[in-house]
């Protein structure tokens, strides 16, 4: 608990955000108009069809929130570990770091903590957004029910999350990890998290949900665990 | 206090050494990296580490730093009371974030180190002016020059106020005044703050301006370690040389030349004696007395740390 809340730990999470505010801001920006486009061209087929009821159509757009952090979490995460940790060994920083007595764990509870919420709030800004545009343009409203709730900003962030944080170990440790970064959006997006969303539509929601977290709470552990058994060598060794 | 990879101990004395490494192994497979390595520094020491390319330095550091684990050996680094970053260090990469500006560098490494606003900011404007960035400081890094970044890199390094300064390669590649610079800088930190500094480099002028300490390693072995006035090629007499007032008669010139064998005229006014005894050497000087010449100068031929260094690695300075 110590090294979450500790003041090493804030000063890693100030220095990403100021890098992050430098370096990905357009990327951010063409982030949420490109999954804004996909989203509005897909209700709009949606919304044009008149075999369906206006609350049915309302339901089904706050299902379609599920895959606005799909498409937001893993893209934009994996492009900010790579700045975030990769960029960061290659320019010997880190080795600077964790020459002066800085212990890996704090280092990365501070990474993985700037993403996690600069990615979160991506996917937030752009359901608000979305979430208007359709109520201005087409006059409807975007139902967001509880198990859409649960779904789509809990569920799915989390377990999103929990792959991020695998996908920084890699970035951390491996020494050329870029195809990691090129796989693992596409594979999550296209496999995983569709697979993960089939699931959930056919079990129980309670079933769905501790399923899902004991996932991602695994996920996130073998990776605390992998990050505490790196050697300084082998994050340094680049 | 603190325990970790070394053994950190409060200061008490002031002669106490601040890093101590003791028959320090390394193996890389079968190869072997560092071979029996051992040497320290006291406050104010500055030991410059030089060997040529894949020698060890910068294996050596990486273990002082605990970026590697060593095989074998001991290493002590000591802390005053309370000191969490003993060490402060400059790697060749530099270690600096360049989208951040040469303030939000600082900055940083004050937060990690735990100093206050309040405290920090005094703390670097006077860094920043001791190394002529201040008016700089707003600026992103990544448009800085590179000794402007080397001298950013070392301000960084010594702003935590570590004991043991760690410096590897630290001059490479950078203009004349920001060397001239960084070298006041450093003596002056060394002996104001009474501190350590562990110094790489293949420039033996910049060894030589900074350092009072020479360990030389080639191959993974220290051939070399001495303080840097007393370093000499101990297994060669040193030649001597005597520089005359006025060039000697070829007549003069002669008769010594038939007397003694060992000697080289290097022009009418400089002779060089080698394989010389002292008896010998008062014996030659007083025949050039006697023969009403007037002897300018005796000395050795004092070889310089380049000499020194390539002599002690045998010439292969890859």
């Amino acid at each position: 608990m110590s090294k979450i809340c500790n003041f090493q730990t804030k000063a890693v999470i100030w220095k990403e955000a100021i890098e992050i505010k430098r370096s990905s801001l357009i990327y951010i920006i063409g982030t949420i108009i490109f999954v804004l486009v996909m989203q509005i061209m897909a209700a709009n087929q949606l919304l044009t069809n008149n075999d369906l009821p206006k609350a049915s159509k309302e339901i089904l757009l706050g299902y379609s929130i599920i895959y606005i952090s799909i498409m937001c979490i893993p893209f934009l995460g994996s492009t900010l570990l790579s700045r975030l940790m990769y960029e960061e060994r290659l320019d010997s920083a880190v080795h600077v770091l964790l020459a002066t007595g800085m212990d890996q764990i704090t280092l990365w509870i501070g990474k993985m903590f700037i993403t996690y919420f600069v990615t979160y709030i991506v996917f937030i800004t752009t359901t608000v957004i979305y979430y208007f545009y359709i109520y201005i343009m087409y006059e409807y409203s975007v139902i967001i029910n509880f198990e859409i709730f649960l779904t789509a900003f809990i569920i799915m962030p989390f377990l999103a999350f929990g792959f991020l944080s695998l996908l920084g170990y890699t970035y951390w440790v491996i020494k050329n990890p870029q195809i990691f970064g090129m796989i693992f959006p596409i594979a999550f997006t296209i496999g995983g998290w569709n697979v993960a969303i089939k699931y959930i539509e056919r079990t129980p929601t309670a079933l769905a949900i501790a399923i899902v977290i004991v996932v991602a709470v695994v996920i996130n552990t073998i990776t605390y665990i992998l990050v505490k058994k790196t050697s300084k060598s082998q994050i340094t060794n680049i | 206090m603190e325990k970790g990879e070394y053994d950190f101990i409060t200061i008490i004395h002031k002669d106490m050494n601040i890093l101590q490494v003791r028959n320090l192994k390394k193996k890389y497979g079968k190869q072997i990296v560092l071979n029996d390595i051992s040497f320290q520094l006291q406050r104010g020491d500055v030991l410059g580490y030089i060997g040529p390319n894949g020698s060890g330095k910068t294996t050596t550091i990486k273990i002082i730093c605990d970026l590697i684990k060593k095989d074998d050996g001991e290493i002590t680094i000591y802390s005053r009371e309370g000191q969490k970053q003993n060490i402060g260090v400059v790697f060749e990469g530099l270690g600096l974030y360049k989208r951040l500006t040469a303030w939000e560098n600082l900055e940083f490494a004050a937060k990690l180190a735990g100093y206050n606003e309040n405290v920090y900011k005094n703390m670097i404007l006077n860094l920043l002016d001791q190394v002529n960035l201040l008016d700089v400081r707003d600026k992103i890094v990544k448009n800085f020059s590179k000794g402007m970044a080397k001298r950013l890199s070392i301000i960084l390094a010594v702003l935590h106020d570590p004991t043991l300064l760690i410096l590897d390669e630290p001059f490479d590649g950078i203009d004349t005044k920001s060397h001239h610079d960084l070298i006041n800088f450093l003596k002056e930190w060394v002996k104001e703050k009474e501190r350590a500094i562990l110094f790489t480099s293949h420039d033996m002028a910049d060894v030589d301006a900074l350092c009072n300490k020479i360990a030389i390693i080639d191959k993974g072995k220290i051939v070399e370690y001495s303080d840097k006035a007393s370093i000499s090629i101990q297994d060669e007499l040193p030649n001597i040389f005597i520089s005359l007032y006025y060039p000697l008669e070829d007549k003069i010139l002669k008769d010594i030349k038939d007397q003694y064998n060992n000697l080289h005229i290097i022009n009418t006014s400089l002779i060089e004696v080698s394989h010389h005894t002292p008896a010998m050497i008062n014996k030659l000087a007083l025949d050039l007395i006697n023969q009403q010449q007037f002897i300018k100068e005796i000395y050795f031929d004092k070889k310089s740390l380049e000499d020194i260094y390539l002599h002690k690695i045998g010439g292969n300075d890859k």
